[in-house]
């Protein structure tokens, strides 16, 4: 058990874990280590802006930093935790910007590929994506590839929020179905 | 509990609920281990799409902290980290509060596409700024993360510098407002006849 003002050397993400919500400075700094090019390659994708992204990924790793209570062992990876609450908030960030100076139109482009972009590298992941019905990858693919809120989704496509919803949760569900057998970090 | 996540486990890890709604699933997550659970699974999936999706530019690593040998190393880097972050939202908290105050300021921008770019620092102490222009050279704003009083911009045109003006200071920041400016190669942030850091506008339709 870790007690305060211990310096640890952190190795596994359980430890990491651990001194996290124990609010370890030591496990901030191992976050930054391990984490901070995924976390900021996250962020400027979303935002475009080094700047900017730098300035996400500060603010998100301090919050949760401060409010540790935000991430329960239940939750299992605290990498995956740390990378949806930057893409979170580059999310927030982008789109406060986009309803403030209306500049969502570079974001709007109409979706034509119904298919997965090639970016996706890894093979079986790609596989995964493919496997799912094609309405769930169009689904996926504006979620994720291009930013969409389920609202905007729902009046890109024409079709019900619930469907929309449905869709979304349906493809992530499958995705892990696909994926945790062959190990997911 | 009542009234699981369901589906919004999955909405909250691909980023499409609105703010409102997010905060929603995190109060509940932080008080329910199956809910926990189900969001973990959503994330790791997330986590997975955007460690594959590769990175659409060369980006610059964070800066790793060393590892410290004893408490007051540590120490140490916490209050950098902290520091770093806290000057980092300030910088943000001001821009912004000047960008809002500033309402003719603000119309022009919200009315008209805009691109705009980080100042570039030639010398160690120059301020944070950011360069702001209509694409079609219409006007051009500098706002400075400093209450520097002493900042001449000067304008790039065909190769002949143009003193565009000196920036006004508004509380901790300064900032800067000249309409048609024309098309600039590059814009310079000058103190006392040195150029201290260096930004290029972008005119293209993004």
């Amino acid at each position: 058990m870790l007690a305060s003002g211990d310096i640890i050397d952190i190795t596994s993400d359980s430890d990491l874990i651990e001194g996290f919500l124990a609010r370890k400075a030591s496990a901030l700094e191992t976050v930054y280590a391990r984490y901070g090019d995924l976390l900021y390659s996250t962020a400027a994708r979303v935002l475009r802006v080094r700047a900017d992204a730098e300035d996400c990924v500060h603010d998100a790793l301090l919050r949760i930093w401060q409010r540790p209570d935000s991430f329960r062992k239940e939750r299992g990876s605290l990498r995956a935790f740390l990378v949806v609450c930057v893409r979170n908030e580059a999310l927030s960030r982008m789109r406060a910007a986009a309803r403030h100076f209306e500049i969502a139109g570079t974001i709007r482009d109409e979706p034509e590929e119904i298919d997965i972009p090639d970016y996706v590298e890894l093979a079986r992941l790609k596989g995964a994506v493919k496997a799912l019905p094609a309405e769930q990858r169009q689904a996926l693919d504006l979620a994720f590839f291009r930013n969409r809120t389920h609202v905007e989704i729902a009046s890109d496509l024409g079709i019900p929020l619930g469907t929309v919803k449905s869709r979304l949760s349906l493809a992530i569900r499958k995705l892990h179905t696909s994926l945790a057998p062959q190990g997911i970090r | 509990m009542n009234d699981h996540l369901g589906e919004d486990a999955e909405l909250f890890a691909l980023g499409v609920l609105d703010d409102g709604e997010r905060a929603r699933v995190e109060a509940h997550a932080a008080a329910c281990a199956e809910c926990s659970r189900r969001l973990g699974e959503a994330e790791a999936v997330v986590a997975e799409l955007a460690s594959s999706h590769p990175r659409a530019e060369k980006v610059t690593p964070l800066p790793v902290r060393r590892r410290g040998n004893g408490p007051m190393a540590t120490a140490a880097a916490l209050v950098v980290a902290v520091g770093v972050t806290i000057a980092s939202l300030f910088q943000v908290q001001h821009l912004q509060a000047r960008l809002s105050s500033d309402d003719a300021v603000l119309a022009t921008i919200a009315t008209s596409h805009f691109n705009h770019t980080a100042f570039a620092k030639t010398v160690r102490d120059a301020p944070t700024a950011k360069l702001l222009n209509g694409r079609h050279g219409e006007w051009l704003y500098v706002i400075v993360d400093a209450p520097a009083s002493d900042l001449h911009v000067v304008g790039d045109r065909s190769g002949a510098p143009i003193d565009l003006g000196i920036v006004q200071v508004h509380g901790k920041t300064a900032t800067f407002f000249v309409r048609d400016p024309g098309r600039l190669g590059r814009v310079a942030l000058e103190r006392g006849g040195s150029v201290i850091e260096t930004a290029t506008p972008s005119y293209r339709d993004e």
